[in-house]
């Protein structure tokens, strides 16, 4: 075992300032969110972190950052190993009506009522039967069927079989999971992680906080919805608005109850941006504890660039991976209609090929078709720095984003933007609406997979210097202003000072409840 | 719409018949005997028949049906008994009758499309009698006010169905969701346009592959060359593969016209090719497209099909079939458990 995997197996058994809960990332999957936790440990050394990070089983990965120096433990919890073995029993425990009846509601409408209700039920059944032997037991067929009968009878009951039993696996291995202590619990997204966020609340009343940088419930959605392993079981034609469910409904419909569940918990619901903010309150996020905490950049590095001379050859880049995310192939084509108008038009790609070679060959060969040899250049992964200086405009292409940090370094160095109107594109190039006072725009928006858009834009911008200059000036204002990585560091250190003081809520004292707390307490913690 | 004619008062009819019938048999017992004089006999059975008549004269005079009545009446006055115990037997035979009737009632209650009907009827009778609707006209403007002023959730779920089962006609549709002013939709509308996208650029090489396979037959050329349209169509295909993909549909459908047109020259050829509807009417379609009226006239005389009935039904579930762009198998996704990065 290397010596960074080696530091994911620290447990120290005194309570964390923080738990932060994390759900297929950190620290074994590198990315943007990944990224982002260990920055964000990593700005916060006066506090202590432990973190229960989630998985459908045990990863064979290993992990992809060092543990950082103030991370005092590390629990992975696994999801899909709940109830592994058979269990015959002929005993039927008690409370089964209510935990049935418990079930159905916390699947079907979430919230953190009926989470209680729920850990109540099952606390009522645990009494005669552990609730791991229950869910692979005769009992757990005795469940399914009501359930199956109460919410899904026209579908198929088979595909709902098993679907319940991962839906459930999942939602009981949370349920179950020993919870560790912290004066303060931080989940970066709602499904299970979310989840366990809520139910450490409901169990020990400590405040719990919410960092979403994608929409969980949304993704899951849009998974859903588009899914080919999904079966359709019934039959509903282009029909919008029929009631009946099927299987997709159950599993958005328990996704969005999660969600509920797990804003309905938290003191602090934050994202990057206000359009996630409107998700977020659409699936039950109070406003009131809505708030953004947008992701910030090392300004002062990329300050330091000097603009690229009005004389200079009309130059536009594109900063990122090429992957079809990006949509590199609509940046290209844009570049074919732009030349029309631009003769000597200079395109940049600047950022890594070997993520999808497929796509990156398939770029390669579009550009060759349009005869853009002389103006399209792909450079590979470089350092961004040393070419901004020789950049006109920016331009982002992609069919999503959460908040780009290129259009942030862009801005920093004082080069206007183009972008797609995705993620927080819009936001920062045209400003939040509570800016004060307003900067004004500092760049240009455009539709998804509309490259005569894009490239009318760029136009706009390169035939224009004042225009561009402008608008790169207004960008770096608002980028010193609203998106330095200190101001976000120090909006977390005053959340985290703030709630690690504030004693816990009242904990529901329902004798039930009080029994289930007793019941789930990891050693005497709660 | 009037009540249906159901028969008059069938309970007081069968009563009336029932005590003549018995009072028949006492008289024709009487006769027998021969004890009484015929006179006597006859005025009874006179008697009996006129009582028959002022008990049933009432519902005959309310405007209801009163053949069963008056049928009785005289069979009973001509045959006695047998008349009387005919008569009985006839409400049994007539109760298929009845029945009839009353599916004849409901059947017209439906076909006059009165506005009780519910939705799902009324597009049933319309397959049935061959006044479909026009699916194809409709779903994409139907699809484009989703969009453009539906509910979150309806907008959510229309993405999803045009990413299972895209169709170019989708496509203004998609475009208006790719500009939606509510981001969930945008970015969800996105994740649709790039999916479509990469199906349509994984199924295109295999499909003109495909396309050059000279053994397919007609039925199978005909579908692989409107796949290849839709993908054309789509407006998501690259230049060169959307121009290969015109190429490969158009030399198809020339091959396999060629092919029919071969076999219809061949007086020892039946027409095996013209065996499914599909391909019959892409054959008949193309010879009116390409102004061979007198050889659509003789195809269309030997393909027989039907002007109604089955074969127009049949032409709306292609149509629905099309619509749904069923052809086009898309690969698994990952399951949602595990979760994002």
């Amino acid at each position: 075992m290397s010596n960074r995997a080696a530091s994911w197996t620290r447990t120290q058994a005194r309570p964390a300032d923080v738990c932060l809960i994390v759900e297929g990332c950190y620290p074994f999957v590198p990315g943007g969110v990944s990224s982002w936790i260990d920055w964000l440990i990593r700005t916060q050394p006066d506090t202590s972190f432990s973190i229960v990070s989630l998985w459908p089983a045990p990863s064979h990965h290993a992990p992809r950052y060092a543990m950082p120096p103030n991370a005092v433990a590390f629990h992975p919890l696994y999801l899909q190993a709940f109830g592994a073995s058979p269990a015959q029993s002929a005993r039927r425990p008690r409370g089964l009506d209510a935990l049935a009846n418990a079930l159905q509601a916390f699947v079907s409408t979430g919230g953190a009522p009926a989470l209680d209700t729920l850990m109540l039920a099952i606390a009522d059944t645990e009494r005669d039967m552990p609730l791991d032997r229950i869910f692979n037991s005769p009992v757990a067929w005795e469940l399914v069927q009501r359930m199956y009968q109460g919410r899904m009878p026209y579908g198929s009951f088979l595909h709902y079989f098993w679907a319940w039993r991962a839906l459930l696996g999942g939602l009981f291995a949370t349920l179950e999971f020993p919870l560790p202590e912290a004066k303060v619990y931080h989940t970066i997204s709602t499904g299970y992680a979310g989840l366990l966020a809520a139910r450490a609340a409901a169990e020990t009343g400590r405040p719990v906080i919410m960092t979403e940088h994608g929409i969980y419930t949304n993704e899951r959605r849009i998974e859903l919805l588009m899914a080919d392993w999904v079966a359709d079981t019934i039959d509903k034609g282009h029909t919008l608005d029929d009631p009946r469910l099927d299987l997709r409904d159950m599993w958005i419909h328990a996704f969005e109850a999660y969600a509920r569940t797990c804003y309905d918990a938290c003191d602090h619901v934050i994202t990057l941006y206000e359009d996630n903010q409107k998700v977020q309150q659409l699936l039950g996020a109070d406003p009131r504890r809505c708030r953004v905490i947008a992701n910030g950049i090392d300004v002062e590095r990329f300050g330091a660039v000097k603009p690229v001379g009005d004389a200079e050859r009309p130059t536009m880049a594109l900063i990122g991976r090429v992957v079809p995310i990006k949509d590199v192939k609509a940046y290209i084509t844009a570049a074919h209609v732009l030349r029309e108008r631009v003769p000597d038009l200079k395109a940049f790609i600047l950022g890594p090929l070997d993520e999808d070679p497929d796509y990156t060959t398939e770029c390669q060969h579009l550009v060759a078709e349009l005869g853009l040899g002389d103006c399209v250049e792909f450079t590979g992964a470089v350092n961004i720095v040393e070419y901004l200086g020789r950049i006109h405009v920016v331009v982002l292409t992609s069919l999503s984003e959460s908040q780009p940090l290129t259009i942030l370094e862009a801005g920093a160095a004082g080069i206007p933007f183009v972008a797609t109107n995705v993620g927080s594109c819009r936001e920062i190039i045209e400003g939040r609406s509570d800016e004060k006072p307003p900067l004004g725009p500092g760049g240009l928006i455009t539709p998804v997979v509309d490259p005569a858009a894009i490239a009318n834009a760029v136009g706009r911008l390169l035939e224009d210097p004042e225009l561009r200059r402008t608008y790169g000036e207004t960008l770096r204002k608002r980028v010193r202003a609203f998106y330095t990585s200190e101001r976000a560091a120090r909006a977390y250190t005053d959340l985290y000072r703030d709630l690690r003081g504030r004693p816990g809520r009242t904990v529901p004292t329902a004798p039930g409840t009080s029994m289930w707390r007793r019941a789930r307490a990891p050693s005497g913690g709660v | 719409m009037a009540e249906p004619i159901t028969g008059a008062a069938p309970r007081l009819v069968l009563a009336v018949m029932s005590a003549a019938l018995i009072g028949e048999i006492i008289i024709f017992g009487i006769a027998a005997t021969g004890r009484f004089a015929s006179v006597l006999v006859l005025g009874a059975h006179l008697m009996l028949v006129g009582i028959m008549s002022l008990v049933l004269w009432r519902p005959l005079r309310s405007g209801s049906d009163g053949g069963v009545a008056l049928l009785g009446v005289l069979s009973t006055l001509a045959t006695g008994p047998f008349g009387a115990a005919g008569t009985l037997l006839l409400p049994t035979l007539g109760a298929s009758g009845t029945e009839s009737t009353a599916r004849l009632a409901a059947w017209y209650q439906r076909i006059s499309l009165s506005a009780d009907q519910d939705e799902f009827t009324r597009v049933s009778d319309r397959i049935v009698i061959g006044r479909t609707a026009n699916l194809a006209a409709v779903t994409p403007a139907e699809l484009a006010v989703t969009f453009a002023s539906g509910a979150t959730t309806a907008q959510q779920t229309a993405l999803g169905m045009i990413a299972r089962n895209f169709h170019p006609a989708y496509l203004p549709a998609l475009k208006i969701a790719l500009d939606s002013p509510e981001p969930v939709i945008r970015v969800q509308a996105a994740a649709v346009a790039a999916r479509v996208r990469e199906t349509l650029k994984r199924d295109i090489g295999p499909m003109l592959a495909r396309a050059a396979v000279p053994q397919l037959t007609p039925h199978d050329a005909l579908a692989l060359a409107g796949d290849l349209d839709v993908s054309a169509a789509s407006g998501l295909l690259e230049d060169t593969a959307r121009a290969s993909a015109l190429r490969a549909s158009t030399g198809l459908r020339a091959r396999t016209f060629a092919r029919i047109d071969a076999n219809a020259r061949d007086p020892h050829q039946g027409h095996p090719v013209l065996a499914t509807t599909e391909v019959a009417e892409a054959y008949l379609t193309h010879l009116l497209e390409t102004g061979r009226i007198v050889d659509f006239r003789a195809a269309r005389a030997r393909t027989r099909f039907p002007v109604s009935g089955r074969y127009r039904r049949r032409r709306v579930v292609l149509t629905t079939r099309a619509m749904a762009g069923a052809r086009f198998k898309r690969g698994a996704t990952r399951p949602p458990a595990g979760a994002h990065s």
